[in-house]
């Protein structure tokens, strides 16, 4: 199924009649108003391949598209948390119908700031929740945005998170960097790196920025 | 008071981002909400919708979560 038709899907399970009154918290306990997001949301997954014939495309998948903050919520207490993950599988929040592959023409002249939890840790759940929360909230972004997605991958090694950019402005992304430093809770001897997309076929795939 | 500012020593001044940071003068956004803003939401969700999301999404096989990963060298994207 492609995003727009996960899209449609969606759109047509929740619409609400525009004969209906919308029904705010002081005409109805049951009330509609909702919170819009900036932007609609899409979140993907990759599935762990479980035979050899299984390509990228069969493993990675459009799961559901959200506009409001109460169906994000309502997706995330209904989705396997981080820690449920199995190994090789990925979470990906994009913005619209972007694909969460360096390709993708929104992607293509950007790139990704990057760290990765080595050890297993007890909070990874709540890391990737600040993540989601501050990329949806647009609070880690810059006012004319350039974050395009955000990626949990869940491997041997640990959990790597990411954060998909549309360009590679170097002063809006050491902003962006500084900001995802701090909702991961790193320090100053913590480092994230930052993997332009066009060096991604490089041999030895060297960050041009660190922080 | 002045907001605190937070230093990385590699980095810019910005800020510290707190659960209650939101930016200032957004011109080009409409929408934006605090890490606790958000978190409150998620206290008053109608149960008709939830049970809509929840019909909408795929069903627990999807997930894999049992599943062993099959050692075949990487995808190589994202």
């Amino acid at each position: 199924m492609s995003v727009e038709e996960v899209s449609q899907k969606f759109e047509e399970s929740v619409a609400v009649s525009e004969e209906k009154e919308p029904k705010t918290v002081l005409s109805d306990s049951q009330f509609d108003v909702k919170h819009p997001l900036n932007t609609k949301w899409t979140l993907w997954y990759t599935k762990p391949a479980v035979e050899q014939s299984e390509s990228w495309s069969d493993l990675l998948r459009p799961v559901t598209s959200f506009e409001t903050v109460e169906e994000f919520w309502a997706i995330v207490q209904n989705i396997p948390e981080p820690h449920e993950l199995p190994l090789k599988s990925d979470y990906h929040a994009f913005r619209n119908d972007i694909r969460p592959e360096w390709e993708d023409e929104a992607n293509a002249k950007g790139g990704k700031w990057s760290y990765q939890v080595k050890a297993k840790r007890a909070d990874i759940d709540e890391l990737w929740l600040r993540t989601l929360l501050a990329v949806i909230g647009e609070t880690i972004d810059e006012d004319e945005s350039e974050i395009n997605g955000v990626v949990l991958n869940v491997r041997k090694g640990g959990y790597k998170f990411a954060l998909w950019t549309k360009s590679e402005n170097k002063e809006a992304l050491c902003n962006i960097g500084a900001r995802f430093k701090q909702v991961l809770k790193l320090g100053d001897d913590d480092h994230i790196e930052f993997f332009p997309h066009s060096a991604a076929n490089a041999k030895h795939h060297q960050p041009s920025i660190t922080l | 008071g002045s907001t605190p500012q937070v230093r990385d020593k590699n980095g810019p001044q910005l800020p510290e981002y707190t659960a209650d940071y939101k930016p200032k003068d957004c011109i080009h956004k409409k929408h934006v909400y605090s890490i606790n803003e958000l978190l409150s939401i998620s206290k008053q969700i109608p149960e008709g919708l939830c049970e809509e999301i929840v019909n909408s999404l795929p069903k627990k096989k999807f997930w894999r979560l049992s599943r062993r990963y099959s050692d075949h060298g990487n995808h190589g994207k994202g």
